[in-house]
């Protein structure tokens, strides 16, 4: 009995010491040789979720670098602006995706659910610094602890694979609004609570805070969304506008979110697709990112 | 609480050592721990299905015991029928109800006079088909004189809800794994080695292959009027793999587990996809439920004796109960169905029993005949498998209509397989294949490896669980 219990805790300790000394090796060597470096022409960086990932096409607004990604919440906006920012001097304004769905409730799960830090962890574990992981940890310890050996692979493909693997403009020929209009649940996204969903606030603030200390830029974009959508999420308006207004003064504020009526612009209820993306893209360009189409004074 | 979770994890060293140097000098103590250690295990996914299993189990102690007392034919018979219906009573509630509601509703409907009956909104209790047949087993086998009844409750309890093979079996029988709760166990460092390896076996098929294998399954069988005949082959052949792995899977930990406590299970699946025909193939897949069905139902039925028509009807009866036993939907009775006219022409032709060895047994590689042979058995195995996955018949038949085209000899046109994966399932059939006179893939005798040569085989399984392993995904068979 003695025997067995010796080996199985010898067995135990080597996997464990084995697999933490993997991702620490990973995680440097990712982080070393990652090529963080972007076109010294380009000095604003966008970042944010699927919204900006299907509406901003950074072809067309040539000063513009998009990493956005479906389904990446403020943690790792921040870790890609803080990285990236870091590394890339030039870089002197920050186009943040600022939307009334950010404000809906479920999005606390962006942080801390199962599914997302699956996904997301192993793609960004090279960004993060030894508090990052800490937070995450608390946040959800067994879906953290679970599925930090899977970042090992990760970390070295992100590496191999660059940029394009941490987000892009993505254009979208999906043909999904009718779909997505017949599962859409308004109650879903309407924030009954009156209060920004836990986490995202730490971190859409942070980023703030980050540009604020480094003299960046930052303007909070609200991309275009489905006319029918928009009206119902204007239930989020006044959290929406009142989060930026009180924590984020120095911010600026672009809302897009009525700028299309018409169907044939949308991949689906939340997301444009490429046609929509080119003249939403080609009228920032025009407008340069001065005005805004609704106002939190509307 | 499943196996494949942190929670498990740290439940599974708790319970041995406690079990080991706490509960150790006592045997009713130590049956009872086993008993708290299960229900736990059990109340973790939900504890208000507890009074299930201890309703059930109450019963058929109780029954086992009047029936042991009593010399009277009918009054035993009476009780047999009264143990039957509660059991399979509540199987009949939870888990057959509202399908056969909605089959009489359509089936009104069909002829004209719709009807509306009402649902019952209830969950199916995790385990329930296999913990009813166990216990089943046991009354059966007082009944007919070939178990004593137990008069120590605490021991039946324990074996009707041993958590390591509670919820997806093996099936235990009664004869088998109850006498073990009655006599002390010896910890044994071979059989506990061996054990880790299997369970560590079992890791690697469910996590590695099984739950890898589901992404892309979903992904096809969800989209599969977007694919080519080659690639609803390949989703076939790669739920044949998701399915192989989630339960044999299930069942290595489960044994494995078992042998940690010094209890020897039953031996579940013996590499099934290397058999020569569909008769093989059944006695090498879920033998606890093959032989459960052989003893309790097939052989009373008067299994191969009689007339060809008796005959025929006792393997539709037996491949139907089964495929019913599996869910309650028309696509598992099909499936059923499917397998009774495979297995059929070997009966008829007297050559069910021509393949009972092990294939290429005492050689390195397979004859072309027996290469054919299995390759034939596990195509049909996989069209049978369509029907299985399927959400329902319709979608099954239109799936292998899309297979059987001419597109079936091109490329696949599925891009998202990660070929990695494709290397672990060679990797597993390599393995099973050279150890397929074995109990398990990883069953190894020591001496013949060096000890860092076996540490560097088992941490290496170790860190492709962890990095390669996609997480938390429930057993398949659980729902049955």
């Amino acid at each position: 009995m003695k025997k067995f219990i010796k080996n199985s805790i010898k067995i135990f300790g080597i996997t464990v010491v084995t697999v933490v000394s993997l991702v620490l090796i990973t995680h440097f060597v990712a982080r070393h040789f990652f090529d963080f470096t972007i076109d010294q022409n380009k000095n604003m960086l966008v970042v944010g979720s699927s919204h900006l990932e299907y509406a901003f096409d950074d072809d067309i607004v040539p000063q513009a670098f998009n990493v956005s990604q479906s389904g990446s919440g403020y943690f790792y906006s921040y870790l890609k602006v803080r990285e990236i920012a870091n590394r890339n001097k030039q870089i002197d304004t920050v186009i943040l995706g600022y939307s009334y769905e950010d404000f809906s409730e479920y999005r606390v799960n962006w942080f801390s659910a199962d599914d997302k830090i699956k996904f997301k962890m192993r793609d960004h574990f090279f960004l993060f610094t030894f508090n990052d992981y800490i937070d995450l940890l608390k946040s959800n310890p067994k879906s953290v602890i679970t599925h930090t050996p899977q970042v090992i692979v990760h970390s070295l493909k992100i590496m191999l694979k660059g940029y394009p693997y941490l987000g892009c403009y993505i254009k979208s020929d999906r043909d999904k609004l009718k779909e997505s209009l017949n599962k859409y649940d308004p109650n879903y996204y309407i924030n009954k609570r009156n209060k920004a969903p836990k986490y995202q606030d730490k971190y859409l603030l942070k980023i703030y805070d980050y540009c604020q200390d480094n003299n960046i830029k930052l303007i909070l974009l609200n991309a275009p969304i489905h006319p029918k959508m928009d009206k119902d999420l204007q239930a989020n308006k006044k959290l929406y506008c009142d989060f930026a207004s009180e924590f984020m003064p120095n911010a600026t504020l672009i809302n897009y979110s009525n700028y299309f009526d018409d169907d044939s612009y949308f991949g689906d209820i939340s997301h444009l697709n490429s046609k929509g993306a080119q003249i939403f893209s080609s009228h920032l360009k025009e407008v340069r990112f001065l005005s805004s189409l609704v106002k939190c004074s509307d | 609480m499943l196996f494949n979770s942190i929670d498990f994890v740290i439940f599974l060293p708790i319970v041995f050592l406690l079990y080991w140097f706490v509960t150790n000098r006592n045997l009713k103590f130590q049956n009872l721990f086993l008993l708290i250690a299960s229900y736990v295990f059990y109340g973790w996914w939900d504890w208000r299905f507890l009074t299930l299993i201890a309703f059930s189990s109450l019963i058929d102690f109780s029954i086992g015991n009047v029936m042991g007392k009593s010399h009277s034919k009918l009054k035993r018979r009476i009780l047999l029928i009264l143990s039957l219906c509660v059991n399979l009573g509540l199987l009949g509630v939870f888990k057959y109800y509202n399908f056969f509601v909605e089959s009489f509703e359509q089936a009104f409907t069909f002829f004209g006079n719709p009807i509306h009956a009402n649902r019952l909104n209830i969950i199916l209790p995790v385990g329930i088909s296999f913990y009813t047949f166990q216990t089943l087993s046991y009354t059966i086998d007082v009944y007919r004189n070939k178990l004593e009844p137990t008069k120590d409750i605490i021991s039946f309890f324990a074996f009707v809800s041993f958590f390591p093979q509670l919820v997806a079996g093996p099936i235990e029988r009664a004869s088998n794994l109850l006498p073990q709760f009655s006599i002390k166990r010896v910890f044994n460092y071979e059989k506990a080695s061996d054990g880790m390896r299997q369970i560590l076996w079992g890791f690697f098929k469910k996590i590695v292959i099984a739950d890898n294998c589901a992404v892309y399954v979903n992904d096809i069988f969800d989209n599969y009027h977007d694919f080519n005949g080659s690639t609803l082959l390949l989703g076939g052949i790669l739920f044949a793999f998701q399915i192989y792995c989630d339960f044999s899977g299930y069942s290595d930990i489960a044994i494995g587990v078992s042998r940690l406590f010094g209890f020897n299970l039953m031996k579940n699946f013996a590499f099934p996809y290397f058999s020569r025909d569909i008769a093989e193939f059944w006695r090498r897949w879920h033998i606890s439920l093959s032989t459960w069905f052989r003893d309790y139902l097939y052989i009373p039925l008067g299994g191969s004796k009689g007339s060809t028509l008796k005959k025929i009807r006792n393997i539709f009866i037996i491949f139907l109960v089964s495929g019913f036993w599996h869910g309650a939907n028309w696509t598992f009775i099909v499936w059923g169905f499917l397998n009774a006219l495979y297995f059929l022409p070997l009966m008829l032709l007297h050559k069910n029993r021509i393949n009972t060895n092990t294939v290429a047994e005492g050689r390195l590689f397979a004859n072309a005949k027996e290469l054919s042979q299995m390759g034939i058995t596990f195509f049909i195995t996989v069209v049978a498998w369509v029907f299985f996955r399927a959400e329902n018949v319709s979608a099954a038949f239109s799936y292998l209509s899309r297979l059987f085209t001419k597109s079936l000899f091109g490329l696949p046109d599925y891009m998202g397989i990660n070929i990695m994966y494709l290397g672990f399932i060679a990797a597993l059939i390599v393995v099973e294949w050279l150890q397929r006179e074995k109990e398990h893939g990883l069953e190894i005798n020591p001496s013949k490896f060096s000890k860092p040569l076996r540490w560097s085989m088992y941490l290496m399984i170790i860190l492709v669980i962890l990095v390669f392993g996609n997480s938390q995904q429930e057993f398949i068979y659980f729902q049955f």
